[in-house]
């Protein structure tokens, strides 16, 4: 297969993931606010149509360089992250040895992009979101790591592909209880979603994209859905089985348990609040950060011989 | 060819979306804005960025014009302002809502023109220059030491000071913020001195607009027998309202509308309940996403508070108590918090459900107090006197943006209006009466 189409397939997907998210935004919204919304399946395409047409505007001696290349970066982690996660046997887009190593300087890279994005307009209330989300997304980044050392420990290996194969008898969601809760949490960080909204939340009237209207808005919104399609794909590869399954083929197998879990998170995203940075800072070293480690200390129990 | 075709598909998707709205709130007009924007085509944004429709409601001050000149090129092309009851607008408005068609029609109507190309997009109303000239002073010219401090062009600069925290000097600057700011009291305006995200110094240069639209049935009941029922609806009410704000600042959007719109089921007596409201409140975790002890005023500060606000501090007073009719429905008022943020918020929910079950309880009784009524924000009288000020800068000193925020949440209008210094005479009358 192809370059070209490899990466053609991985931003297909991602599209696709991007719209799935936004029609259960709308959806779930919906439900919680007992507003009924009409048009739940056309508004992504409307949202998209305006922010086409929409100005760019221009904020006062901006850093012009990292205002186009912060989305874009985002948007290429995202990219970059589904494309390791194999759709079937023996098939990724692109089939790295060490996988887990690539997502976690997704991960890692993730927090610059923000941190750039709310940096670039040279205002203070993006600013502050930037600098908000680099030690909350930072900590959430590190439960991460042990979460994903824990998974590969029954794989002996740092392949994606391998740690589906190591699920073929049992899922890690049931051999790590701790392990896909504690990373569900990641999944909302990467996507400044809901609880973990830290970077464009309304506090600070949206944060890194207060400034961003027009196509640069629209690259940075859909780069956030399509983050969160990624982490989906490698959360159900890492902790479902991926694309192991009876009777139907890999890749729907894959579609319906990262279906699942985007409906798990967009409903967390609208249901639960967020928490001062301080007290989320406390929870995420004093709670979530020990649990991590119960997390590891019990993969490594299960991989003993 | 190709390309034309797509803009102009483009344009009709645009057309049709939900309508963008930065709503700019002026005096009493709070409680509206927030039930129409609870229209599901219409949807009320965080950033005027995002908005294609700047909604100006009820009257604001000329003074503020500069300001809200400031936000309305703040948005992007292509864009509108409508004017609703704000006679006469302190900016130009295109469109004038109230006119016989229902102002979400007119702005679904208006924004849809918008881009088709059939309504011009306003241009600049301040000319796109620093607020002030290129000093030239110190070093490099902008004013300050080193690289570092003063104010190039009319904007502060960061400068080094110390932390209040933990002893590390970080860079501080001075900002402005308010008075339109999404998630704030309409109005309030304050100087933030700000470390990172701590706030190091809290001056307020404008107190929040005055909202009393929930007031009607208590004003009323200081001169005709109105039922029970209707003013405790109506407290209710304003308590979930109260409430939902806050939770807009928790990120929860979803459930912010929920609770606007069972504020007006309630108004309507189509509501009995808030089971499921207070399921919803403690599912989220809004009150453990704050935790305790958060923006809680000195002793001699919660004195002077009133209403809800005081009674989450422990004081049992409330103007009911007294009343003949109120004690034959065995009323008592709610109190005994900490004084704290997540007790304000708790006592408004509290004392919603209070309220229904009153309402539910008085049946058609009426009643009619000449001597002053409990008001959803504190004691409404004929004859108000001067209220004790309270120390609202300190109270913010030292808090980090956030729990700034949720901090001035958790407070009604009326308090926000209560605090040191007293808002200059001719600026109050301004903000009333323009």
């Amino acid at each position: 297969m192809t370059l070209a189409l490899q990466l053609a397939s991985v931003a297909l997907l991602l599209a696709a993931g991007a719209y799935v998210v936004a029609v259960m935004d709308g959806l779930v919204g919906a439900a919680l606010s007992g507003a009924p919304q009409p048009r739940v399946l056309r508004q992504p395409l409307e949202r998209l149509g305006r922010r086409l047409v929409q100005q760019k505007t221009e904020t006062e001696k901006p850093d012009r360089v990292t205002r186009v290349l912060a989305p874009a970066l985002y948007a290429a982690l995202a990219a970059a992250g589904l494309s390791v996660v194999p759709l079937a046997d023996d098939w990724a887009a692109v089939d790295v040895e060490a996988g887990i190593v690539l997502w976690g300087s997704v991960e890692v890279l993730t927090v610059a992009a923000v941190f750039l994005h709310g940096w670039s307009p040279n205002s203070q209330l993006p600013l502050i979101g930037a600098y908000r989300y680099v030690a909350i997304g930072l900590s959430a980044m590190l439960v991460s790591m042990f979460v994903l050392i824990g998974v590969a420990l029954p794989a002996q290996s740092l392949n994606i592909g391998e740690i589906v194969e190591s699920q073929r008898s049992l899922w890690n969601v049931v051999r790590q209880p701790l392990g896909l809760p504690l990373f569900l949490v990641l999944g909302l960080s990467v996507s400044l979603r809901g609880p973990l909204d830290y970077a464009d939340s309304a506090d600070i009237a949206g944060g890194t994209s207060a400034e961003s209207s027009g196509s640069e808005r629209l690259v940075w919104q859909a780069a956030r859905s399509a983050m969160l399609v990624s982490f989906a794909a490698m959360a159900s590869a890492a902790f479902l089985g991926g694309h192991s399954g009876p009777w139907l083929p890999g890749p729907v197998w894959l579609l319906a348990k990262t279906t699942l879990l985007l409906a798990v998170l967009v409903v967390l995203g609208h249901l639960l609040a967020r928490a001062l940075p301080s007290r989320m800072m406390t929870l995420m070293w004093t709670v979530l950060l020990p649990l991590a480690f119960a997390d590891l200390a019990i993969a490594g129990l299960g991989a003993l011989p | 060819m190709a390309v034309a075709a797509l803009t102009q598909r483009a344009h009709h998707c645009a057309a049709a979306a939900r309508v963008p709205v930065y709503p700019v709130v002026g005096v009493d007009a709070r409680d509206r804005v927030e039930t129409l924007l609870s229209d599901p085509a219409l949807d009320s944004v965080a950033s005027p960025r995002q908005a294609a429709v700047l909604l100006v409601a009820g009257a604001l001050p000329s003074y503020l014009g500069t300001d809200l000149k400031r936000l309305h090129d703040q948005l992007p092309h292509p864009r509108t302002t409508a004017s609703w009851c704000a006679e006469p607008p302190p900016i130009p408005a295109s469109l004038t809502l109230g006119n016989g068609i229902s102002p979400s029609d007119a702005l679904v109507a208006a924004h849809g023109e918008l881009y088709l190309g059939r309504r011009e997009s306003e241009s600049d109303l301040l000319p796109d220059e620093p607020p002030a000239p290129w000093q030239g002073v110190g070093e490099h010219g902008q004013g300050g030491e080193g690289m570092m401090g003063g104010k190039p062009f009319g904007r502060p600069m960061a400068m080094t000071g110390q932390d209040p925290r933990d002893a590390l000097p970080l860079d501080a600057v001075t900002v402005d913020a308010g008075p339109f700011l999404s998630t704030w009291p309409p109005g309030l305006k304050l100087r933030l001195t700000l470390q990172g995200d701590v706030v190091t110094e809290a001056a307020l240069l404008h107190p929040p607009f005055r909202q009393t639209e929930i007031e009607a049935p208590f004003r009323r009941a200081l001169r005709e027998p109105v039922a029970i029922a209707e003013l405790e609806r109506a407290r209710a009410a304003h308590h979930l309202r109260a409430l939902a704000r806050f939770l807009e600042t928790r990120e929860l959007r979803a459930l912010r509308m929920r609770f606007i719109r069972k504020a007006d089921a309630v108004v309507a007596g189509e509501l009995r309940t808030l089971e499921s409201l207070r399921r919803y409140f403690r599912l989220s975790g809004a009150a453990l996403a704050i935790g305790r002890g958060l923006g809680t005023p000195t002793e001699g500060d919660c004195a002077c508070l009133q209403g809800p606000a005081l009674r989450a501090a422990g004081a049992d007073r409330d103007a009911r108590t007294d009343h003949p009719v109120y004690r034959r429905l065995g009323f008592r008022p709610v109190c005994g918090g900490r004084g704290d943020t997540a007790s304000r918020l708790g006592q408004w929910l509290a004392e919603a459900e209070q309220s229904l079950a009153l309402a539910e309880a008085a049946g058609d009784v009426r009643a009619e107090f000449p001597d002053g009524i409990e008001g959803p924000t504190g004691p409404i009288r004929d004859a108000a006197g001067e209220l004790p000020s309270w120390d609202l800068e300190s109270l913010l000193t030292g808090l980090e943006w956030d729990e700034m925020v949720a901090v001035l949440a958790s407070f009604d209008v009326a308090a926000l209006r209560q605090v040191r210094p007293a808002v200059p005479a001719e600026l109050a009358d301004q903000g009333e009466h323009s």
